[in-house]
């Protein structure tokens, strides 16, 4: 066998040198997307968008300079790989028009959340929603890795024990309303409910949220007030949206959490989900720390039921284990029981 | 902050720089990877650093004190000790909160209601591989393959190496000590092997082990019962190929890395679907730990030299022991324990039966037991528990090959990806001569390329830490 090889430092040096910029010009829409996904905190953050940002501006205007891209939604397109259209966003959207003049209107597509929650009216329900004996119910689950991991099989298989259900399940994990840019929950509802109307929605988000919002070239620290303002718009316009596409929704807000301070985040975005949950006129509001906190509503990873001690948390401390699951879906089911009659 | 990812290439050409600026003076590199090294673990975790570091220095003491003294029964004593520490801080975080889980289980069986949260709240990454090679280190100087001990700073070095840290290879203490000695001697850089490792480390991990998950793997698994018998043996299949593709992508990347910093890491995988035996399979399959469970294990157990039911015995509880060095749950007990029957039994037909013929029909039907023997133990690993695992094989046993969710493209990507291990062994290298004959400019600009062919077709996926918790 041939043996390799041996180049002079200075030779390799130069090589990585070509290789570094060669990326930086031909890649740079990954590269600028994993500066926007750093920590907001963080103070190379601000020092990379402003050394990087300008480059990307430029690039995102050079032909073949994002090459990458177009042929991966390609490939993507051809081997009908799952999450295609969601993974994918175009980081001009982030970008400030006043700093970079050349962009077009069509290179930012920000979403006008103001206009888009005017724009959607919401059905009046009545209190319990009476069903043919041959409906068939149609049911959406959506969430995070809280519905995932535990839950939503959990609700899926007691639906369809109780009653001639239709389930569409789609959970993602590592995801929430506030990372648009890594994915998009409101395009992915409306793929998922476009052309149907679902008897019931059941959400449970929200794990990932407790992060700062970047919008117009700006980062907005998490817990400010502009941040909650802005995160309970978001809410309010995902919880109009599912008011529209069904005759009743659930959403479920987060657990008690293991970290005292995770716990405290959680607690505020589960007071916004019930907070604009109340406003809808279809939409409940299913506590899980009632069900799964202990008697003081703090955090436990056993819980007694039916004479058994139940391990009802994961060991992170955050997601549910199978029974954890099977006790919250018991909550979801006492509610389906009283809403939906047949 | 894993090797696929934008932050560990910054990361990792920053200590290239570093390393590169000071060529010539080797003391100087070497406390350079040290504070990277430990930089690289406090990045992971903060928490993790005075782990590392204070076993790190229990096994240079004892160490020290083994090189120290002749005395046979008090350089016994010493290694022992030094092993023992090693493995109470592994199972300390690494297992603990599998044993309280067992605990809690078997309390519950006898009708008492305390419970202990099983909550491990530092989960150290490459912990498993620190542990073997820090044994390795003291039990070398015992056998006086090591002949004395080294500085603090060339063992920490050996231990927390941060290419090798979080998926190995595992080096012999010996092997690493004679490369940091010879520093003075290196004339270049082997960039173009460098290069190719790294290069196909990537395509393994991003373009083919992700899309094996995404789109395959994780369906099946997810809900068994709602595919074929069909999609589910290739499920299995899919499985056992992300999974080496991720595991020996991470050693590629690893031993790619090692080389520009001017160190030579041994070879990990060699294509081990081509096994025709699920013994040759376990030495072609992790090499260097295998290596390092033999070496350490099997034959201070007594190997194969005292009859043969003491051989299975040793065998056995190696292959157990290993499976459970993979990972910290009871699946991981079970693929242990499923291996070492399979070997026990593999070994106990070989003395029975002498002269197979070595037909091509045989080495095909052999080598294909092989793999689905493999792929159907990695089951266990792979499904959340072990009732989903039984779905599992409830789907596969239905007997349905009416239908299949598999696309050509994915069909074809198993079908290569395991008929890839029956390719000659160095058809790389052909690539490599003819890259090399590149004007260097063109060189890089390849490398550029190739890079932004494995982005358009590799695909993002959640970082799973929990795959690498070795």
């Amino acid at each position: 066998m041939n043996q390799p090889k041996q180049y002079r430092l200075v030779t390799v040096i130069k090589m990585t040198l070509v290789v570094v910029v060669f990326l930086s010009l031909f890649n740079s829409v990954d590269i600028i997307k994993w500066i926007y996904r750093m920590p907001v905190e963080s103070g190379l953050r601000d020092f990379l968008i402003q050394v990087y940002e300008p480059v990307y501006a430029v690039c995102s205007k050079v032909p073949y300079t994002n090459l990458t891209a177009s042929t991966r939604e390609k490939y993507r397109n051809f081997a009908e790989i799952e999450y295609r259209a969601t993974m994918d966003y175009d980081p001009a959207s982030l970008l400030s028009v006043k700093k970079y003049p050349w962009l077009t209107p069509s290179d930012k597509k920000e979403m006008n959340l103001a206009a888009k929650i005017d724009s959607l009216a919401v059905n009046p329900a009545p209190d319990s929603v009476t069903i043919d004996e041959s409906t068939v119910l149609q049911v959406l689950l959506i969430g995070d890795s809280m519905l995932k991991v535990g839950f939503g099989d959990n609700l899926q298989k007691a639906l369809k024990e109780i009653s001639n259900v239709d389930v569409t399940y789609f959970g993602k994990s590592a995801t929430g309303l506030v990372r648009q840019d890594y994915f998009d929950w409101f395009q992915q509802l409306d793929k998922l409910c476009k052309g149907k109307k679902f008897h019931l929605i059941v959400i449970m988000i929200g794990a990932n949220d407790a992060q700062g919002i970047r919008q117009d070239g700006k980062d907005i620290q998490y817990g400010s007030e502009p941040w909650i303002d802005l995160y309970r718009s978001k809410v309010n316009l995902f919880a109009r949206m599912i008011s529209n596409y069904s005759q009743k929704f659930y959403w479920i807000g987060m657990p008690p959490m293991l970290s005292k301070g995770f716990d405290g985040r959680m607690r505020t975005l589960s007071k916004i989900f019930e907070e604009e949950t109340g406003k809808m006129p279809n939409g409940k509001f299913i506590s899980a720390i009632n069900v799964l906190g202990d008697n003081k509503g703090n955090y436990t990873a056993y819980i007694k039921s039916g004479g058994k001690q139940l391990l009802v948390r994961a060991n992170d401390g955050i997601h549910l284990t199978n029974s954890g699951g099977e006790l919250l879906t018991q909550a979801v089911i006492e509610k389906f029981k009283v809403d939906f009659k047949r | 902050m894993l090797f696929p990812t934008i932050d560990f290439g910054i990361f990792c050409l920053t200590v290239l720089v570093a390393i590169w600026s000071v060529s010539g003076k080797p003391a100087v590199q070497k406390y350079i990877l040290l504070a990277a090294s430990f930089l690289f673990i406090g990045y992971l975790d903060l928490r993790f650093v005075p782990v590392f570091f204070l076993t790190g220095c229990s096994s240079f003491y004892f160490g020290k004190k083994i090189s120290a003294t002749e005395d046979a029964s008090k350089r016994k004593k010493l290694v022992v000790a030094s092993i023992i520490t090693s493995l109470v801080v592994l199972f300390f975080f690494k297992y603990f909160s599998l044993f309280l889980s067992g605990f809690n289980t078997f309390t519950a069986l006898l009708g008492i209601e305390q419970r202990y949260s099983t909550h491990n709240p530092v989960l150290t990454l490459g912990l498993s591989f620190f542990t073997l090679q820090s044994i390795s280190y003291v039990v070398d100087l015992y056998r006086r393959e090591l002949t004395k001990s080294k500085s603090v700073f060339d063992v920490m070095l050996y231990l927390v190496f941060f290419p090798k840290l979080i998926a190995g290879p595992v080096m012999k203490a010996s092997d690493f000590f004679a490369q940091l000695g010879s520093n003075e001697e290196k004339t270049g850089i082997k960039a173009s092997q460098a290069a190719s490792l790294i290069l196909k480390g990537l395509f393994k991990k991003l373009v083919i082990a992700n899309y094996l998950a995404i789109q395959i793997v994780d369906p099946v698994f997810q809900n068994p019962e709602n595919f074929s018998s069909f999609d589910a043996i290739a499920g299995a299949f899919a499985f056992a190929l992300q999974f080496y593709c991720n595991f020996s992508a991470y050693s590629d990347i690893a031993s790619g890395i090692a080389l520009l910093m001017g160190y030579e890491l041994p070879e990990n995988f060699n294509q081990p679907f081509r096994a025709k035996r699920l013994r040759d399979f376990w030495k072609r399959w992790n090499v260097t730990v295998t290596e390092w469970f033999r070496n350490y294990l099997y034959i201070q157990l007594g190997g194969n030299k005292n009859g043969r039911s003491l051989t299975y015995r040793n065998l056995f509880i190696t292959v157990v022991l290993g499976g459970i060095w993979y990972g910290a749950g009871f699946n991981f007990v079970l693929f242990g324990i499923l291996n070492g029957a399979g070997l026990v039994f593999e070994r106990y037909i070989s003395e029975k039966r002498d002269g197979v013929v070595d037909t091509l029909p045989m080495r095909i039907v052999s080598s294909l037991l092989v793999i689905t023997f493999v792929s159907l133990s990695l089951v266990f690993v792979r499904a959340e528990s072990f009732s989903m695992a039984l779905d599992y094989f409830k789907t596969v046993f239905r007997f349905d090959f009416s239908s299949s969710f598999l696309t050509p493209l994915g069909f074809s990507i198993v079908m290569w990806g395991i008929l890839s291990h029956f390719l000659p062994k160095d058809w790389g290298s052909i690539v490599r001569v003819n890259f090399e004959k590149l004007h260097p400019l063109s060189q890089a600009m390849t490398i550029g390329i190739a890079v932004l062919v494995i982005r358009t077709f590799g695909l993002d996926i959640e970082a799973n830490i929990n795959s690498f918790l070795f």
